[in-house]
């Protein structure tokens, strides 16, 4: 969070097109929750705003020394005082700031309290979608950047209309064959993988402690869901509307709360924290928008609290009072606003993730803490899905399911070929295969995963570079597009040897590496050292690095990256 | 007689009697494509139609799952079932 750190918004090249599903947007610093670099995207309508005021990146750099917010309309472009938002939650903030401006059709990105209070979960919320991890919030907290309000009104063109049009309409044709996007995905959003996670027996519960023991399919399950839902929402040019909103029924505490909770957050704050009230977790990710808090690392922090609390390890003293125990949905909820406060006691013990409380606690209740790299886990438990896992302990940016997802494991799919879970054969050519993939077609030209995974697996490259050629004018074809794959995970990578990381880092937690889960369809299955080894040996073989995970001379200067290889040379890792 | 469990979830459920979890009976040493005959037996075309093409062959999206294991993983329908096993279908999911 120092002042050299760059807060980087970047949309991609087919944003503020009519290319479905590209109203997408990363923001890009070093994270102060894994001190690696950090990438957290979002949809919405921000996104093409940028494009539509004419901008392509937002590079934000130093720090202001009073509390501020930037203006953009169009050309023109000021930096205003915003000491009447400070304290404002992110909901709030967007009514007054438009108010202030005197421009309802204005699209802001902006941190609440917890950015403010420089939590290292704090996310930059937009509407009500989020830039959610790692720590993106309190970097721009640490900057004194309250928001950005954008209104762009120019027209945009591509380079190509015929090409356009032709990719286009090959996009659209295999988003109507896809068996899932239209006809499941679209009514039922990314909450319906809490079924087949259960079946499969990896949707983790309880802390990792109790993954395939308790179910959590008849309260948090699909006909749980659809009672719930009061409608979806679409991003900019989305003909899919993924996004379920939920609406708290009945007659409990939490009635009327309304908010888009996602599969993340039915594990984060249902099964994570032993959690089987829906309503109650409708409300949690109402006050993490609100608050502008990730819900992932926030709830998992919240259940390795329990579990240090039923331990002995955390006391009624260290925690204000508060009974800590699994399937308490009163102090899961009450725990959101005091780490969001950083209020003292419990709230500032909890607000900076798993590992720091980890390191506040010590007493060995290290080997309860479930993160890679200071990332708290994704909702799949890496026991029953090691490609997946890989992804975890060697992603860039810690245990993120989003940088190399693995559908072969997770829903069964064929493309490249189809993959027992359970094996480690294979899984470090199949990780790598994944991380690229989505880094190329998703991440790059900001393209929505889900559209990628679910329309366009075996194509996903071929129209990356028919889509992008389009709009811009350049003449890609898919050996670019794996090209620039491979030169994202090689500077990423080197960024973090440069941030001090090693192969020691990659890799699980204890209880991931010794605990068998014992119950469910994953029963008896653990990642052991020793497969571990293995597969991150095979991991780093197929990325063509060294046995230690550096990048090689032969590989950077394949990639073109030769000034890189100076440095990492220089740096004497090379 | 072998007996394996069958389970699915949420858009499957309907077409097989509604039930998330049930148990079939056949006869032992038979592969995954007997059992899906066991089952198109009881539950007959909805359920054919729901997870087999025109050709015979299983849709792209549908998931079968043997203990766990992706059969496609391991020698498709003509994977071998054993008493006890537990077999997983699923409609096309993603997400996540």
């Amino acid at each position: 969070m120092g002042e050299s750190n760059k807060l980087i918004f970047a949309s991609g090249p087919l944003s503020g097109t009519s290319a479905p599903c590209a109203s997408r947007m990363s923001v890009t610093t070093k994270s102060p929750l894994t001190c690696a670099i950090g990438i957290a995207l979002s949809g919405g309508y921000f996104p093409v705003e940028l494009k539509f005021a004419g901008y392509d990146v937002l590079i934000i750099e130093g720090k202001s020394e009073e509390p501020m917010y930037i203006w953009i309309k169009d050309d023109k472009v000021s930096i205003r005082k915003a000491d009447k938002l400070w304290g404002m939650n992110t909901l709030d903030t967007q009514i007054v700031l438009k108010q202030e401006l005197n421009e309802q059709a204005a699209r802001i990105a902006c941190i609440g309290p917890a950015g403010e209070n420089l939590s290292k979960m704090a996310a930059i919320i937009n509407e009500r979608r989020a830039f959610g991890r790692k720590g993106v919030g309190a970097v721009m907290g640490s900057k004194n950047l309250k928001a950005i309000a954008i209104r762009g009104t120019n027209e945009f063109s591509v380079a190509n209309p015929e090409a356009f049009k032709k990719a286009r309409s090959v996009m659209l044709g295999a988003m109507k064959e896809s068996p899932v996007l239209y006809s499941e995905f679209s009514k039922l959003g990314t909450p319906m993988v809490v079924e087949a996670t259960s079946a499969m027996g990896m949707f983790p519960s309880e802390n990792y402690r109790t993954t395939g023991e308790k179910s959590y399919v008849e309260n948090l399950g699909v006909a749980s869901s659809i009672e719930r839902t009061s409608g979806n929402e679409h991003c900019y040019g989305c003909p899919v509307g993924c996004t379920q909103l939920k609406i708290a029924r009945g007659s409990s505490k939490y009635v009327g709360a309304m908010s888009d909770p996602e599969y993340e957050t039915y594990y984060s704050f249902g099964s994570q924290t032993g959690v089987q009230d829906h309503d109650s977790i409708i409300y949690a990710d109402h006050l993490c928008d609100k608050y502008g808090l990730d819900t992932m690392s926030v709830g998992v922090t919240i259940g390795f609290a329990m579990e240090l609390f039923e331990n002995g390890l955390l006391t009624l003293e260290d925690t204000n009072g508060m009974e800590l125990k699994f399937g308490n949905h009163q102090v899961m909820t009450d725990l959101i606003t005091e780490i969001a406060f950083r209020r003292e006691g419990i709230g500032q013990l909890l607000c900076d993730g798993t590992k720091v409380l980890a390191e506040k606690i010590d007493q060995g209740c290290e080997k309860y803490v479930m993160h890679v790299k200071g990332l708290e886990f994704p909702a799949y438990d890496p026991r029953g899905a090691k490609a997946h896992g890989l992804n975890f302990v060697t992603a860039y940016t810690g245990a993120d399911h989003n940088r190399g997802y693995a559908p072969q494991e997770i829903f069964g799919a064929p493309i490249p070929k189809p993959y027992d879970r359970f094996t480690p054969e294979g899984k470090g050519w199949l990780t790598k295969w994944n991380q690229d993939v989505r880094c190329a077609t998703a991440d790059c030209p900001t393209m929505c995963g889900f559209l990628i995974d679910m329309a366009l697996p075996h194509i996903a490259e071929e129209n990356t570079a028919a889509m992008v050629s389009s709009v811009t004018g350049l003449s890609l074809t898919k050996e670019d597009v794996y090209k620039v794959r491979e030169r994202v995970n090689n500077l990423a990578k080197t960024f973090n040897i440069t941030a001090g990381f090693t192969r020691a880092d990659d890799t699980f937690p204890e209880r991931i590496l010794t605990e068998p889960i014992k119950e469910g369809a994953s029963k008896g299955h653990y990642v052991s050292q020793d497969e571990l080894n293995m597969m991150l040996d095979d991991y780093y073989e197929a990325r063509n690095w060294t046995k230690e995970g550096i990048p090689t001379l032969e590989k950077l200067t394949e990639l073109g990256l030769e000034d890189v290889a100076q440095m990492l040379s220089k740096l004497g890792k090379l | 007689m072998t007996e394996v469990k069958v389970k699915t979830i949420f858009s499957l459920i309907e077409l097989v009697g509604g039930h998330r979890e049930q148990t079939i009976s056949f006869e032992t040493g038979e592969t995954v494509s007997a059992l899906i005959a066991e089952l198109l037996g009881l539950y007959g075309d909805d359920l054919r139609r729901r997870l087999f093409d025109e050709t015979g062959k299983v849709k792209h999206g549908i998931a079968l799952f043997l203990n766990g294991r992706n059969i496609f993983a391991l020698e498709g329908l003509e994977t071998k079932i054993n008493n006890g096993d537990e077999f997983l279908m699923f409609p096309p999911v993603g997400g996540g």
